[in-house]
């Protein structure tokens, strides 16, 4: 097993080998693959190699090669080879080398068609047998919005959650860990939040489809990999269920701090989903969504609760498992030679096909080609870049999720999201008691911004209403696409919800 | 004479000796077609070596290409897994083991070779290093160590020997360097060894003796970069470098009979454990078993 033995089997094979006349081996090199580094020149025990006028390796005295090898072992470049010069008398030996070839090649084909990149490798039960159903029957069940997310997340189909613990999103890890291996899936606790969104990324990579949950510091810690995600299209789940910040903050405080981070968060240019849930319901709902999201356009989806939502109970009654709809990423049908993951046309949605199903490719967060590749070439980072921003803008009709109400006969227009969302329609519907008109637009779709519906929503009214658990964030959206005069914030960030009497001060002040 | 019986991985395994000699020209069967070559590494850089053993090590157990994942973070040796056709992926900084981690839970059944740096194995991704070793998930890790970074110009590692210069310790490494193998074994990890790249052949056995492993298995390949460190303390070049190795490290047999302080300088090459634990993956599809008892 050790060294030693190795030498001493050598050794013995030394003995038993026929003495042979030199040259026993013929040295081939590449010269256009050979950076003239000098390892062969330098250790070649015969002196076969010699280093030529332009540094690169010349076959000097091929007369003189032992066929020992260590030029093609031990050359960085693999930019040299040997082949054995068999002795006349020589049998067996040039029929082996070739016999170990096709059993490699034909040990596993790839599936024929349509097959590969259907993301259902890890549960081929599932498709025959029925998910169990979450609620308790007619009348619906009581539960956290924390739960719905985890109910959610295996509605939509995911089999693998890696995370870490985090209040106020603890909940969601707790729950998986019990009902992932019920129904075939894994859970894994990382030691951190980067290790978490690593492993969902290589989950999604295998083919299951993953999720991870935490809160502002654990966000934070993964906006890394969250770029990662984007630039090399790999579908994923991230629920950030926000507390109070900056930092340590305050753990169990609501907040809606972390809109521009989710927005922003990690560098670059880059589009990205944001969905905000106000219940217990949307929850479950926009979970299942971000899942279909992540799949139908290859990107990472956040989903931004709050602890107001995330700890809240209510009671919901969860859509039968056969009336949800689950989005698969699309398969491929061109065999593997062919196959281009980051292809830019026809498609703007490339197919991705799982590793391990026979196409073998490249995958790195350096800029790439449609291989793969890395590349520097401007012409082919061009297109790469406006396709992931393409395949979002083009199908916005589908992405932007918001309810509209009472905004035909409206003079004020109420924008809000998530938890605030609650307030904000406790104080419309006080407002109207009074005789005020007051339309509301809630956004389920945070980013990409809704920008030409609130600019549509917003364009005949005299003011808009934007209240918000921080100092102002997707309001300044809203400034950007409303005259600014119009806009009124509604902020609040000291770990309390904005409460219905703010907002609907903010409506009476401005209607006086 | 000496290719008469048919070669058997398993019996390999067992003897802890690959096919050898082995047939000529294995690499091109593995290596892409439609990438651009030569590799980006410096002339000389023993990462290309590395890459050779894992090919032939991949090639001795006659694995399919289909069922290995080569993954690898950021730095000169992230760049290694582009040039192979397997399944490869070059994840971010010191976060590969992670991304394993996730790929391993879903095909247990795939080969997942995970390879490093020393910077980017035990500085930025220290903290997965150990925790993969201690939840002995079924990954084979190889460590690329050239003590230092070698891609940023030459600054000091996590490996940096104490005394000798860096880009960003102009007056002397004054840290002590981590013992890559030493540092698995305490984590838990089931199997560690050490070679260079001067002794190829026992860096590609070891190697396959780590793909076959079940759990988490380590192979750190001591290196060198005579660009960045070797030019900033005058270590010579390429070769020069190389033969240091040869002349530096000893087998672990005889580095028992040593003293401490003698073996400070010198590299200990050999399996410095080889012990049978659970594997996490296996392990987990029991716990799936119970769930779905449970649930039923």
């Amino acid at each position: 097993m050790d060294a030693a033995t190795v030498v001493e089997t050598v050794k013995a094979e030394k003995r038993v080998r026929p003495k042979q006349r030199l040259p026993r081996g013929r040295v081939t090199v590449f010269p256009n693959w050979c950076k003239g580094c000098g390892l062969c020149v330098e250790f070649c025990p015969t002196g076969v190699l010699e280093q030529g006028p332009d540094g690169r390796v010349v076959v000097a005295h091929p007369e003189k090669c032992t066929a020992c090898r260590w030029c093609e072992l031990h050359c960085p470049d693999f930019a040299i080879f040997v082949t054995d010069i068999e002795p006349p008398s020589s049998q067996g030996g040039a029929g082996e080398g070739g016999a170990m070839t096709p059993s490699q090649t034909a040990k596993k084909l790839p599936p024929a068609s349509g097959g590969a990149g259907e993301r259902s490798a890890m549960t081929p039960s599932q498709t025959a047998k029925k998910l169990p159903l979450a609620s308790g029957g007619p009348g619906g069940v009581l539960m956290q919005g924390d739960a719905a997310c985890a109910e959610g997340a295996i509605a939509a189909g995911c089999r693998f959650f890696a995370g870490y613990p985090i209040t106020p999103a603890t909940e969601i890890a707790e729950i998986l860990a019990r009902r992932l291996p019920q129904v075939g899936g894994k859970f894994i606790q990382m030691e951190d939040e980067i290790a978490s969104i690593a492993a969902i990324i290589g989950a999604s990579v295998g083919g299951a489809k993953a999720m991870t949950a935490t809160s502002g510091p654990g966000f934070s810690l993964m906006q890394e990999n969250i770029g990662y995600a984007v630039m090399t299209e790999i579908p994923c789940v991230v629920v950030d269920v926000q507390r109070l910040g900056p930092s340590t903050g305050r753990p169990t405080s609501p907040s809606q701090g972390d809109v521009m981070q989710a927005r922003w968060g990690t560098h670059g240019d880059h589009p990205i989903i944001v969905l905000s849930p106000s219940s217990v319901r949307e929850t479950f709902d926009l979970t299942v969504q971000a899942f279909n999201f992540s799949e139908r356009y290859r990107t990472p989806v956040i989903l931004l609760m709050d602890e107001i939502v995330g700890h809240m109970r209510e009671r919901v009654e969860l859509p039968a498992p056969d009336t949800i709809e689950r989005v698969e990423l699309p398969g491929t049908t061109v065999p593997p030679e062919w196959y281009k993951p980051f292809e830019n046309f026809p498609s703007d949605v490339p197919p991705l096909v799982p590793f391990g199903e026979g196409y073998r490719y490249h995958i790195t967060g350096l800029h790439h080609d449609e291989r793969g590749y890395p590349t520097n070439r401007l012409d082919e980072v061009q297109p790469w870049l406006e396709r992931i921003f393409r395949k979002i803008e083009r199908n916005l009709s589908d992405i932007l999720l918001y309810d509209e109400d009472g905004i035909e006969d409206a003079d004020t227009l109420v924008i809000a999201y998530g938890a605030t969302a609650r307030s904000a329609r406790h104080a419309i519907e006080m407002a109207r008691e009074r005789g005020r008109k007051v339309g509301f637009l809630k956004l389920k779709t945070i980013w990409p911004f809704a920008e030409e519906v609130v600019e549509h929503a917003a364009a005949r009214l005299h003011r808009v209403v934007v209240p918000e658990m921080n100092l102002g964030q997707l309001v300044l959206e809203v400034e950007r696409v409303v005259e600014r005069h119009k806009v009124h914030r509604v902020t609040r960030a000291g770990g309390e919800m904005v409460q219905p009497g703010e907002i609907l001060a903010a409506i009476e002040e401005w209607a006086r | 004479m000496r290719r008469q019986q048919p070669f058997d991985p398993s019996a390999a395994l067992r003897t802890g000796r690959l096919r050898a000699p082995h047939e000529s020209r294995v690499h091109e069967r593995y290596l892409r077609h439609s990438k651009k070559f030569p590799n980006v590494w410096c002339a000389g850089c023993g990462i290309g070596i590395v890459l050779g053993a894992i090919i032939r090590a991949v090639d001795g157990l006659q694995l399919d290409k289909n069922d290995i994942a080569l993954i690898s973070g950021i730095g000169c040796t992230g760049r290694m897994p582009v040039y192979v056709d397997f399944n490869t992926m070059h994840t971010t900084h010191g976060r590969a083991l992670a991304f394993a981690t996730g790929l391993k839970m879903v095909r247990p059944e795939m080969k997942v070779i995970v390879v490093m740096g020393d910077g980017d194995a035990l500085a930025i991704g220290g903290n997965h290093f150990i925790h993969a070793a201690r939840r002995n998930i079924g990954l084979t890790a190889i460590v690329v160590n050239n003590f230092t970074y070698g891609m940023t110009g030459g600054q000091y590692s996590p490996t940096t020997p104490i005394g000798v210069q860096a880009a960003t310790a102009p007056y002397g490494h004054i840290e002590r360097p981590f013992p890559i193998a030493e540092l698995a074994v305490a984590a838990g990890a089931p199997f560690v060894a050490r070679s260079t790249v001067y002794h190829v052949r026992e860096l590609e056995q070891y190697i396959a003796q780590a793909i076959a492993k079940e759990g988490f298995a380590l192979v750190e390949a001591v290196t060198y970069c005579h660009t960045t460190l070797g030019r900033i303390n005058r270590w010579g070049t390429a070769p020069d470098m190389m033969r240091r190795l040869k002349e530096q490290s000893i087998p672990l047999k005889r580095a028992k009979e040593m003293s401490e302080e003698e073996k400070r300088n010198v590299i200990i090459r050999g399996v410095f454990v080889d012990r049978d634990i659970p594997e996490y993956t296996q392990l987990y599809d029991q716990i799936i078993e119970r769930a779905r008892e449970e649930a039923a």
